[in-house]
């Protein structure tokens, strides 16, 4: 494990664009735990007056058209984002790692079964569908839309592990174990599941980005819920109100787009430098 | 009743086509203590056949019998058993071994889940296992990783693991061909050792009639050439005195480390014949072997005991020139 | 003897990999001479230095490595002092390498033949023409038993393990070079293989005159194939000679000695064997003074703190032992 850190911090040191990543990824987890305490969003009357004012010391971005401060909101708006994108990669990762080692090792009937559905699910349009489903059940809470953002997700990543399983599963040493007697959740836990663990985990990273984009989208679209203060939401109030139209308005919109930019460009640059951490170690030394 | 049955076991991988089956009705009983070698050369299915025997896969046709039964017909506690009973050693050490388990992960993982010991023994059990396969048998060493051993350290630690479910019946692929030559003879010592204190069949497959020689003195070999026993019989006689062209063929034309032998040895044709494929109709060596006639490409030979215990699948052994094959070493040439 | 310079000439290498103070030697301190018209073996266990030696003698050590010290010369003229064209030259036309299993020595995606084409196109001095250059290949691979048209229009992936190492062969004899190095060219092979390409590496070594430096750890395959015979022990040269100085029972390094006793094989005495004890040392690690005193049954105390110098006798048998060449010293003829 440590071996793992500190090969990471020498690749990044080395790589800027790799260390760029890390450090606003760290950033914005920081400000999604901490967020709320630090910034102030007041949810009383509008106040006409401070609306869309310029950036200032007290507002660096300035103001929307209820006088909050946009980079509070950024800020406060961090949490939510994150929180179900990273659910909701973790739902996905999850799923389609088990089904795909599962499919990949132990083949015959199961595997041709479940490839089918797999099958389904890929061919269904992944956005339409979530869209759909958020409309109809009306679903609020993260850990429910986190479910329903990954429905279909999961699929592709299942198909690329199982096909990592199929080929791990005549290794010598997997083999070894089968002749060991050793049973199924051992061979998979503990024999393919660690060397399928570097692609699973730069998987996950951009399964991240997938997630955020594909909840931005839902609350653009205004079929998520609108409560609360989240960069999507933020988009989507700032269009309502015609803030493409408007000089002093635009700042409202443009502002969460870059946040989101910013960060899915920080994940991206990133999983290079969990590449450069991976690529050494897939040799069977 | 035999330790290991393979019974009229033929195997392909793939549908069937018009080439030979991989495994064609292959016949081999082994009984408790035997040593059987395998030798062949690459294609013959000596491979095929050592993981037919650990229940890797399911012959195509024909049967595997553990202590008479079908191996594929066990269940449950029973199937376990034959799993515990049969155990392999592989060729490569660098891939046999799980990179991201330490040895303790390697070695424990199995006795714990077949009970053999509790959590609380299983420290000294593996100190045990270690020292007997001639490792350092420290905690120390059980931390370690693969990669941090040298290839004849992880094949002891297969070898190990192997034994450690007291199996009785070991199948070693090619385990010493990857190995320095230097150490070869002390796993191969190793592997006897085991033999002795416990009750232990071998099926030892490799392709080097010299290693073959050594571990199964006193034992059986058999020759393989795609896909059929050519050749059965005692290891030593089978060398001196071989009834069949190919392991004829075969013995002549490995080389020897003595010039002076190698020198003074009857030159072999090696032609165009060596690349020729397989027969598929008559005798499979028919294509290639120099003595074949009309019948020999038209019906494939029975197989006939020509002495006790030694029996070959050829029309005409008696073709087969009788000078002793194993070469004496040569003084010099050059004072 | 003429006052011509050896056709290859090793003076004092020492090859390193990485840098600073855990630089790994693979070759330390080694001469060597190749006269030309010569079968040279380098002989060795895993880590002795013997692939990176071969590759020395064309200047294709794979970085990290480097050659620190010394240098290697052909036909006088230094390496070292070489610009980029002369090398070029040199390595297909002059010293030219098999690899071990063909390994890297044919592009995937083009045809034998087109790639035959392209290594003319790149030497146009070699031949008159591409044709002409084409008939002699095919010339070539009829010497080693090949099937001209075939092979020409065959992709890399089509030919077995057999056929594409002698169509290596082929290759680097192409531009007539005047050395042939082949790392490990029988070990992926099997018996049958094995016995065709020594006895092809024989023919063509008496028809076209080309002299062929082998790396291998098979010494039988040294007995069979090698006039001359470098043995190393990692990255130290402790014995060179003729084949039948090596392979006697005279002056002989204390490791070359265990080595042949510790290979099982066919001969009369083949069962009579004994594995060394211990292993080849870490090359990160190397024990004081001669690096086999930890294993050598005759080391003393002078052998673990100097390490031993080769010294040769009248007829260029050298040896890099102490106790051994002890009995050279003061009287100054064998004892």
């Amino acid at each position: 494990m440590t071996r793992f850190f500190r090969d990471l911090w020498r690749i990044c040191r080395n790589d800027k664009a790799a260390l760029f990543g890390a450090a606003v990824i760290l950033a914005y987890l920081v400000l999604a735990i901490i967020g709320r305490s630090i910034s102030h969003i007041s949810t009383g009357v509008p106040n006409a007056a401070s609306a869309y004012l310029s950036p200032s010391w007290t507002h660096p971005l300035g103001t929307d058209n209820l006088g909050n401060g946009i980079l509070a909101e950024l800020v406060v708006g961090t949490r939510p984002i994150m929180e179900i994108g990273v659910l909701a990669a973790l739902i996905t990762t999850f799923i389609g790692v088990v089904v795909g080692l599962v499919t990949g090792y132990v083949g015959g009937i199961l595997d041709a079964a479940v490839m089918r559905v797999v099958d389904v699910f890929l061919t269904i349009p992944g956005l339409p569908l979530i869209i759909v489903i958020v409309s109809i059940t009306r679903a609020a809470g993260p850990l429910a839309l986190a479910a329903i953002l990954s429905i279909t997700a999961w699929a592709g990543l299942a198909r690329a592990v199982r096909s990592q399983a199929l080929s791990l599963r005549s290794l010598d040493f997997v083999e070894s174990a089968r002749v060991q007697g050793l049973p199924l959740r051992n061979i998979i836990g503990r024999q393919l599941l660690p060397n399928v663990g570097p692609y699973v985990a730069i998987n996950f990273m951009l399964a991240i980005t997938g997630s955020i984009y594909a909840e931005i989208g839902l609350f653009v679209l205004g079929v998520a819920p609108l409560n609360g203060t989240n960069w999507g939401v933020m988009i989507n109030l700032a269009m309502s109100q015609g803030a493409l139209y408007v000089t002093k308005s635009l700042i409202s919109l443009l502002a969460p787009m870059a946040a989101i930019v910013l960060l899915q460009v920080a994940f991206v640059f990133f999983t290079r430098a969990l590449d450069s951490v991976f690529n050494p170690r897939l040799r069977v030394q | 009743m035999s330790l290991l049955d393979v019974d009229g076991v033929t195997h392909r991988y793939g549908p069937e086509t018009d080439d030979r089956p991989v495994l064609d009705a292959v016949d081999l009983h082994l009984d408790d203590r035997d040593i059987v070698a395998v030798v062949g050369e690459s294609g013959c299915g000596k491979t095929t056949l050592g993981r037919l025997a650990v229940g890797l896969a399911r012959p195509v046709d024909g049967q595997i019998r553990f202590d008479g039964r079908d191996v594929w017909s066990l269940r449950g506690r029973d199937r376990l058993g034959y799993r515990r009973a049969v155990q392999l050693v592989q060729q490569d050490p660098y891939a046999s071994l799980n990179p991201g388990l330490t040895i303790e992960n390697t070695l424990g993982d199995a006795l714990l889940y077949h009970r053999l010991v509790t959590r609380r023994q299983l420290p000294a059990k593996l100190v045990e296992l270690l020292a007997d396969v001639g490792l350092d048998a420290t905690p120390e060493f059980l931390r370690r990783f693969p990669h941090q051993l040298s290839g004849g350290q992880r094949q002891r630690v297969a070898i190990a693991r192997a034994m450690s479910l007291q199996p009785r019946l070991v199948v070693a692929d090619e385990a010493t061909s990857m190995l320095d030559v230097s150490m070869r003879v002390s796993i191969l010592d190793l592997l006897l050792s085991f033999r002795r204190e416990r009750s232990l069949a071998y099926l030892f497959i490799s392709h080097d009639f010299g290693v073959v020689r050594y571990f199964a003195q006193g034992g059986r070999v058999i020759v393989m050439f795609y896909g059929v026993v050519v050749e059965a019989g005692p290891t030593e006689q089978v060398i001196r005195q071989p009834r069949h062209p190919y392991t004829y063929l075969l013995l002549q034309a490995i080389p020897v480390p003595d010039p002076a032998a190698a020198r003074r040895r009857a030159a072999v044709d090696t032609d165009a014949r060596t690349e020729a494929p397989p027969a598929r109709t008559g005798c499979v060596f028919s294509n290639r072997c120099p003595w074949a006639d009309e019948r020999c490409r038209q019906t494939a030979p029975p197989t006939i005991e020509i002495a006790p215990g030694h029996t070959t699948a050829c029309w005409r052994p008696e073709q087969i020139p009788t000078e002793t094959v194993t070469v004496r070493r040569g003084a010099p040439d050059v004072a | 003897m003429s006052d011509a310079p050896p056709l290859l000439e090793v003076r004092d290498l020492t090859v390193a990999f990485g840098d600073g103070n855990r630089a790994i030697r693979a070759v330390e301190g080694v001469s060597l001479t190749v006269q030309a018209g010569e079968i040279h073996a380098l002989v060795g266990e895993s880590g002795c230095g013997k692939s990176t030696l071969a590759y020395a003698l064309l200047d294709v050590i794979p970085p990290p490595g480097r050659v620190i010290h010394g240098d290697v010369r052909f036909r006088g003229r230094s390496y070292g002092q070489m610009g980029k064209t002369e090398l070029r030259t040199l390595r297909a036309a002059g010293v030219a390498m098999v690899f071990q299993a063909a390994m890297n020595s044919f592009n995937p995606v083009v045809t034998i033949g087109h790639q035959v084409e392209h290594t003319l196109e790149a030497h146009p001095r070699v031949f008159p023409s591409v044709a002409a250059g084409r008939a002699y290949f095919e010339e070539l691979l009829q010497r080693l038993r090949l099937p001209p048209e075939r092979i020409w229009n065959a992709f890399e992936s089509q030919l077995s393990g057999g056929m594409k190492q002698r169509a290596a062969i082929a290759l680097a004899l192409l531009l007539k070079p005047a050395v042939l190095v082949l790392d490990e060219p029988t070990t992926a092979l099997d018996v049958l293989n094995q016995r065709l390409v020594i006895d092809i590496l024989k023919e063509l070594h008496a028809s076209l005159g080309v002299t062929i430096v082998f790396v291998t750890h098979d010494l039988a395959v040294v007995a069979e194939l090698a006039q001359s015979v470098a043995v190393m022990y990692a990255g130290r040269m402790v014995e060179a000679g003729r084949v039948d100085d090596i392979f006697g029972r005279g002056r002989r390094h204390p490791y070359v000695a265990a080595l042949l006793e510790a290979i099982p094989s066919l001969l009369d005495d083949g069962l009579q064997v004994h594995p060394i004890p211990g292993q080849v040392p870490d090359l990160a690690h190397l024990p004081t003074g001669c690096r086999f005193a930890p294993r050598c049954p005759l080391a003393r105390q002078i052998c673990r703190e100097v390490e031993p110098i080769g010294q040769s006798d009248a007829w260029g048998h050298e040896v890099a032992c102490h106790v051994v060449n002890e009995e050279l010293l003061p009287s100054g003829g064998p004892t």
